[in-house]
C-alpha cells in the first residue's frame, strides 16, 4: 500500500510539473546571436524588448569574434539558425548572395528610410538592388597624433597633418633621435605592416585618396597595378623604406601593436579606430594626444567599418524577428548599443557622441566608403600584405610588387 | 677510443639478458576461439564509431581532392589530378615543403639531443633530481597558445626581453627582427618548439634508461668496460626500441604542428615560415579553396603514412 502511495504521488508531481513547463513554454522564443563585447547592451535590449512583449522571451547566444563568421555560415547553411544575428558588413553581401537572408524589401521607404542612414552603411546590405540587413554600427579609422611630441618639434600641437605632404613633413621633423647615440627615441609615423585587414585599412584610404582602387568598377579585374594606386602603396611603404620614420618592427607590427607603441611614446601619429580611445587613456592617462580626419590628397577617402543586423532565411520567427529589428534600430537603441557609431543619423546626435575626441571620427564618417563587398576580399587582402612585406623588406618594388598583386588577385577572381 | 672497436662480449651477456625476459606476446593461434570472438563483438561499437569519425572524413578528403571547389557561389567541379598537378608547378608548394622539411629536421634534431641530455643528467642521482624532474616538465604542461602568445612578446623586436638581454650582454647592438625577417623567424619558431617539445623526449628516454638493469654495469665494469664504452654498448642498445619510438613520434607530431606558427606569423612574413599544415588550413579555411587544401592534406597524410608505418612495425617488433 505504502509502494503505491508513493508511486501516485511521484506521477501527480510530474504531471502538476510537466503542466507547468507547458504553460511557461507558451512563450515564443526569440534566439539572437549578438557577440560578446557588448553583452550588457544586448541584456539591457532584450530587457526592454521583453518589457514591451510580454510573451516573448529573448534568448541571447554570444558569439566571440574568432570564427564568428565560419560559426554563422554553418548555421545558416545548417537549417536551424537564430532568428535574428548581427553580422559584420563585410559579410552581409556575400551570405545574401548565397540565399541565406531574408530580404527587407517590403519595409523599405516605410519604416526603413535609406536617407536616415549615412550613405556608406546602407550600401553594404544592398544585393542586387534588394536589401537584406539593417545597419546599426559604422566606424572609420582616423588620425591620431601625440601632442607633446609636436610641441617639442616646433609644430602646433592643436592640429595634425592636412595634406600627404604635411603627414610625411611632420613625420621626419617628429623622428628624433635625442642623445644622438644612433637609437632613435620616438618615429614619426606608426606604420602597420602586419596583419591583412589592419594592412589594408590604413593601405586602401590612401590608395583611395590617389585616385586609386583595388578592384575594377564590377570587380572582374584588379586594378593593383593601376599608376594611381603604385604611387599610393609607394608613398605608403616610403615611410619605412626610403624615409625611415617608421619604426624598426613595423613588419610586425599590427594595428594593435602599434596603438601599443604609440601609448608608449613611440611614435608620434598612427592611423587607427576611435575605439583605440578608452585603452589609451586608461595606459597613458598623461598622454596628450589630439584626433583629426585622415590627411588628404585628392580626397579624404577612408574605408568603412561596421555591423548589420540580419534574419536568416530559414528563422522560425521571422515576423517577430523583424519587429526585433525595428525595436533595435529605433535612434535611441541603436545610440546606447553601438560600441563606435550608429549608422543611423539622427542616433548620432544624441550627446553621448558629443565627445570632442570623437568629432573628428564622426566627421571622418563622411567619408568612409566600404570595401568591394566579395566573397574573396580576404583572400586579397592577404595577397596586398605579402606583397607589401615584400617591398618592406626591400625585395621587391613597388611597382613589381604590384604587377605581382594584380595577377594574383586577377587568377582569384577567375578561380 | 680502441675500446670501441673492440669486439665486445657484454654484447653477448646483455643479449643473454635479453632472452631470459618473459615474452609479451602468445604464439599466434589459427582460429580464434569464442573468448576472442566475444571480445571482437565488444569492440565493435568503438571501431564503428572511430571508422565514421576518421575513416569518413578522411575518404571524403580523398574525394575532395579531385574537385576544385569554390564556396561563393557553391559548387565542384571535376578536375581529376588537376589540383595535385598544380601543386607540383607551384613553386608556393615547394616553399611550404622546404620549410616543413627544415622545420621538421630542425625541432626533431634538436628537442631529441636536448631531452637526451636532460635525461641522462637526471638518470643520475643528486639532490633536487625531483624537483628539476617537475620542473623541466613545465614547458610540455603550459597550454601552447598561452606559451606561443608569450614568446611571441619575448621575440618583439622593439620591446621583446630577448634583445633587452641580448643588447645588454653586449652580443648584438641593434634589434634583432626575431619574427619579422624571413631568416631568423623559423629559427625562431624551431626554438620555441624545442623549448615545448623536449620534456616529453626527456621523459620516455628517462623511462627506459632506469629500465636498464645495473647489473649489465656492474658485469661491464668489472670487465674493465670505461664510461663510454659501457654507454655504447649497453645503454644505447638497451634504449634503442625507446629511441626509435620517440623519433618516430617526434617525427610525425612536428610535421603536424600548426599551433605555434597559427599564434606567432601565420605563416609570414613572406611565406618564409608557412609550413604544410598552415598552408592547408589557409587554403581550406581562408581561401576556400578546399579541393587544393584536400589534395594538399592528402599530400601530408602520404608522407605521414610512411612514418607511421614505420613506428607501428617497430611497435609490434617489439620482444
Amino acid at each position: 500500500m505504502k509502494k503505491a502511495r508513493f508511486v501516485t504521488l511521484l506521477v501527480v508531481l510530474l504531471l502538476v510539473v510537466s503542466v507547468f513547463s507547458i504553460t511557461v513554454q507558451a512563450k515564443t522564443t526569440l534566439r539572437w546571436w549578438a557577440p560578446n563585447w557588448t553583452e550588457a547592451q544586448a541584456e539591457k535590449i532584450a530587457a526592454a524588448f521583453e518589457a514591451q512583449h510580454p510573451d516573448v522571451d529573448v534568448q541571447i547566444e554570444f558569439q566571440s569574434w574568432e570564427g564568428m563568421h565560419d560559426k554563422i555560415l554553418v548555421a545558416l547553411k545548417g537549417g536551424n539558425p537564430p532568428d535574428v544575428i548581427n553580422v559584420a558588413i563585410s559579410w552581409n553581401v556575400p551570405y545574401a548572395a548565397l540565399g541565406l537572408l531574408r530580404s527587407l524589401d517590403e519595409h523599405v521607404g516605410k519604416e526603413l528610410i535609406k536617407s536616415d542612414f549615412f550613405p556608406g552603411p546602407w550600401n553594404t546590405a544592398v544585393y542586387n538592388g534588394s536589401l537584406y540587413g539593417v545597419p546599426y554600427r559604422s566606424e572609420s579609422i582616423g588620425m591620431f597624433y601625440n601632442k607633446e611630441m609636436f610641441r617639442e618639434a616646433g609644430l602646433d600641437p592643436s592640429r595634425g597633418p592636412d595634406t600627404w605632404d604635411e603627414l610625411l613633413e611632420f613625420s621626419k621633423k617628429l623622428t628624433v633621435d635625442k642623445d644622438g647615440d644612433g637609437e632613435v627615441e620616438h618615429y614619426g609615423f606608426g606604420l602597420v605592416g602586419d596583419e591583412p585587414n589592419n594592412v589594408m585599412a590604413r593601405l586602401l584610404p590612401m590608395i583611395w585618396q590617389n585616385n586609386g582602387a583595388i578592384l575594377n568598377d564590377d570587380y572582374t579585374k584588379s586594378e593593383l597595378a593601376s599608376e594611381a594606386t603604385i604611387e599610393a602603396v609607394r608613398f605608403y611603404t616610403d615611410f619605412y623604406t626610403k624615409h625611415k620614420v617608421a619604426p624598426k618592427s613595423t613588419i610586425t607590427n599590427n594595428g594593435r601593436e602599434v596603438e601599443r607603441l604609440f601609448a608608449n611614446r613611440k611614435v608620434a601619429i598612427m592611423y587607427t579606430g576611435q575605439y583605440a580611445i578608452p585603452p589609451l587613456q586608461q595606459d597613458a592617462p598623461d598622454l596628450e594626444f589630439g584626433t583629426g580626419v585622415l590627411p588628404k590628397k585628392y580626397n579624404r577617402r577612408s574605408m568603412l567599418g561596421g555591423w548589420n543586423i540580419v534574419i536568416p532565411k530559414a528563422a522560425k520567427h521571422p515576423d517577430l524577428a523583424w519587429e526585433f529589428i525595428k525595436f533595435f534600430v529605433q535612434p535611441e537603441n541603436m545610440a546606447a548599443y553601438t560600441v563606435t557609431f550608429p549608422a543611423l543619423k539622427e542616433a548620432a546626435e544624441y550627446p553621448r557622441f558629443d565627445d570632442p575626441l570623437l568629432t573628428n571620427f564622426l566627421k571622418q564618417l563622411e567619408y568612409a566608403q566600404a570595401n568591394p563587398t566579395i566573397p574573396q576580399w580576404a583572400q586579397i587582402e592577404k595577397v596586398v600584405l605579402n606583397e607589401v612585406q615584400y617591398i618592406l623588406l626591400g625585395r621587391k618594388t613597388p611597382e613589381k610588387a604590384m604587377q605581382d598583386a594584380a595577377r594574383q588577385v586577377d587568377e582569384m577572381l577567375n578561380y | 677510443m680502441k675500446g670501441l672497436l673492440k669486439p665486445l662480449h657484454y654484447r653477448k651477456e646483455v643479449k643473454a639478458v635479453d632472452k631470459a625476459r618473459p615474452k609479451r606476446f602468445a604464439p599466434r593461434k589459427r582460429r580464434m576461439d569464442a573468448g576472442a570472438r566475444t571480445g571482437l563483438i565488444y569492440v565493435l561499437p568503438a571501431v564503428a564509431i572511430l571508422a565514421l569519425v576518421v575513416a569518413y572524413p578522411l575518404f571524403h578528403d580523398f574525394y575532395l581532392s579531385l574537385f576544385k571547389s569554390r564556396l561563393f557561389p557553391p559548387g565542384l567541379k571535376w578536375v581529376g589530378l588537376g589540383n595535385y598537378i598544380k601543386a607540383i608547378h607551384s613553386p608556393l608548394f615547394w616553399k611550404v615543403m622546404k620549410n616543413t622539411f627544415i622545420w621538421t629536421v630542425g625541432c626533431v634534431s634538436l628537442q631529441f639531443l636536448l631531452g637526451f641530455f636532460a635525461a641522462i643528467v637526471l638518470n643520475e642521482r643528486f639532490k633536487g633530481r625531483t624537483l628539476f624532474r617537475a620542473l623541466i616538465l613545465i614547458p610540455w604542461i603550459v597550454p601552447g597558445v598561452v606559451a606561443a602568445s608569450t614568446w611571441k612578446w619575448l621575440y618583439h623586436s622593439d620591446f621583446g626581453m630577448f634583445n633587452e638581454i641580448l643588447k645588454q650582454l653586449g652580443i648584438i647592438d641593434t634589434n634583432l627582427m626575431w619574427l619579422g625577417s624571413p631568416e631568423l623567424a623559423l629559427f625562431a619558431l624551431i626554438l620555441v618548439n624545442v623549448w615545448k617539445m623536449y620534456p616529453f623526449v626527456m621523459l620516455m628516454i628517462l623511462a627506459g634508461l632506469q629500465a636498464v638493469p645495473r647489473e649489465l654495469y656492474e658485469a661491464a665494469r668489472v670487465d674493465g668496460a670505461n664510461i663510454w664504452q659501457g654507454f655504447i654498448n649497453i645503454t644505447l642498445s638497451q634504449i634503442k626500441p625507446v629511441l626509435v619510438v620517440t623519433l618516430l613520434l617526434l617525427i610525425i607530431w612536428t610535421f603536424n604542428s600548426f599551433t605555434f606558427i597559427y599564434v606567432m606569423t601565420k605563416g609570414g612574413p613572406i611565406n618564409s615560415t608557412e609550413v604544410m599544415s598552415m598552408h592547408i588550413y589557409r587554403l581550406g579555411f581562408e581561401n576556400f579553396q578546399f579541393g587544393s587544401a584536400a589534395s594538399s592534406s592528402v599530400i601530408l597524410f602520404g608522407v605521414m603514412l610512411i612514418f607511421t608505418i614505420l613506428y607501428l612495425s617497430r611497435l609490434s617488433r617489439e620482444d
